[in-house]
This record gives structure tokens, C-alpha cells and sequence, in this order.
């Protein structure tokens, strides 16, 4: 499980993150990514993570309760 | 007198610069989407590469329309290089290659602005550069005094088959999940 959060001052709005994990990501009415939930155990988010060009998706493994 | 072709070849030289700097911008922007390497690319520095590039693309630009309004041969007026259809050299493929350098720039000013301007809006904006990139081509190949050469030829067809390739890759090659129903 993953815990993600994202810096929205540093989102350009690539979009790249919605297009790897949409179940997770998506681009907010002001074209700056916003989180579906804060929680996933989606092994996309990882990829989504290091895929932001502008590092703005930090995420943190958590045990599953 | 002989007319001194500093000038002349400097515009030839930094137009073709200026139209392959811009197809590997594009071709960044289109690796920084559609991630054909993977993880092998680290997305920062792509984005880097890619803005960079469209900057030097600019550069060239600049140096391009300077080097035509100093060159002899063609006399371009001032005029010629900012608003379609001044020049009297070629007007129609010069004007082309004007609406071209201004839209590029304008899409270059707009990530500086996005946030002013908001992120949504600069996405749509940015699709304009597969505009810029077809003006620029037709611009190369109709303007160009070089086009008729096999090299250059190959430049064109190169480029051309590059971004095809690429978008096509971009559209078809990594399908993605469809994205949820946005809850009411």
C-alpha cells in the first residue's frame, strides 16, 4: 500500500500521471493534478512517481492495516 | 562588386538549424509522454532537454530573420519578418514561416505563463505544435533556396517521418487505462 501526496505548486500539468494511474490521478478544473484518493495499493503509482517531470508525486509504502 | 554572402549563408544555415532544433524539440516533447524508454529516461531532465532545445530553436530563429534582414540578396525589410506577407521575396511560403516563428514563441512564452494563464490552457495551447511544426516544414521546403538539393530533401523527409513515428508511437503504443467516472 501507498501512501502518495503531491506538491501542487510544482505540477506543470503534464498529465503524464493521470494517463499511467487515472484510478489514482487526474487533472483538477485548473489543469493541475489532484489525487482520486491519497491511498493505493496500485503498483502503477510507483511508475506514475517517477515518471512527473516536475517531481511533484511523492508516495511512501505503508503497511496494510 | 561581389556582394558578400556572410549574411546569405548565415540565414540558410540557421534556418535548417533552427527547423532540426525544432523537430528534436518535438520529438523530446513526444519521448516525455510517451515514455518509449521507460524508466531508462529520467522525465526531468527530458523536460529540460526539451524546453532547451525549443529555446535554442528560438535563438536560431532570431538569428535567422537577422541575418536575412543584413544579408544583401534578399533585402528583407523589417517588416517581412513580423507580419505575414511584408515580404516581397516568396510572400505566401516567408509568411508561413512567420505565423510559424510567432506561434512558437508564443507557445514558449505560455509555459513561462502557465500559471497565469492556467494549466488547461496551456496543454490546449501546446497542441499547436504539431501547427508549428507542419508551417515550418512547408515554410523549409517552399522558402528554402536548398530544398532542391538531395540533403535537404532528406532533412524534410527525415523530420516529417521522425514526428509521424513518434505521434504515432505517443497514440498507439502504450494504450493507457481509461479513467474512472468522476463521482457527482
Amino acid at each position: 500500500m501507498y501512501r502518495i501526496s503531491i506538491d501542487r505548486s510544482l505540477c506543470n500539468g503534464y498529465g503524464v500521471c493521470e494517463s499511467i494511474a487515472p484510478d489514482v490521478f487526474e487533472l483538477g478544473d485548473d489543469g493541475i493534478a489532484t489525487l482520486r484518493t491519497g491511498m493505493s495499493d496500485d503498483e502503477a503509482v510507483t511508475e506514475a512517481c517517477d515518471s512527473c517531470p516536475a517531481g511533484a508525486i511523492s508516495i511512501a509504502r505503508v503497511e496494510a492495516a | 562588386m561581389k556582394t558578400d554572402p556572410t549574411f546569405w549563408l548565415l540565414a540558410r544555415a540557421s534556418g535548417l538549424t533552427a527547423y532540426g532544433l525544432l523537430t528534436a524539440s518535438v520529438l523530446a516533447g513526444l519521448v516525455l509522454k510517451a515514455r518509449p524508454f521507460g524508466r531508462a529516461l529520467k522525465p526531468a531532465a527530458t523536460a529540460d532537454v526539451h524546453r532547451f532545445l525549443t529555446l535554442l530553436a528560438l535563438g536560431m530563429l532570431v538569428l535567422h530573420g537577422g541575418s536575412l534582414m543584413l544579408d544583401r540578396t534578399l533585402r528583407m525589410p523589417l517588416a517581412g519578418l513580423f507580419v505575414p506577407g511584408a515580404s516581397s521575396y516568396r510572400p505566401v511560403a516567408v509568411a508561413v514561416g512567420v505565423v510559424a516563428a510567432e506561434l512558437m514563441a508564443l507557445i514558449y512564452v505560455s509555459f513561462v505563463l502557465r500559471r497565469q494563464i492556467g494549466a488547461r490552457n496551456w496543454r490546449r495551447l501546446h497542441w499547436a505544435t504539431y501547427l508549428v511544426f507542419i508551417l515550418a516544414t512547408v515554410h523549409g521546403v517552399a522558402s528554402g533556396t536548398d530544398s532542391s538539393q538531395p540533403w535537404a530533401r532528406d532533412l524534410y523527409l527525415g523530420a516529417v517521418g521522425a514526428v509521424a513515428f513518434a505521434t504515432a508511437w505517443r497514440a498507439l503504443g502504450r494504450p493507457t487505462r481509461p479513467a474512472p467516472e468522476r463521482s457527482l
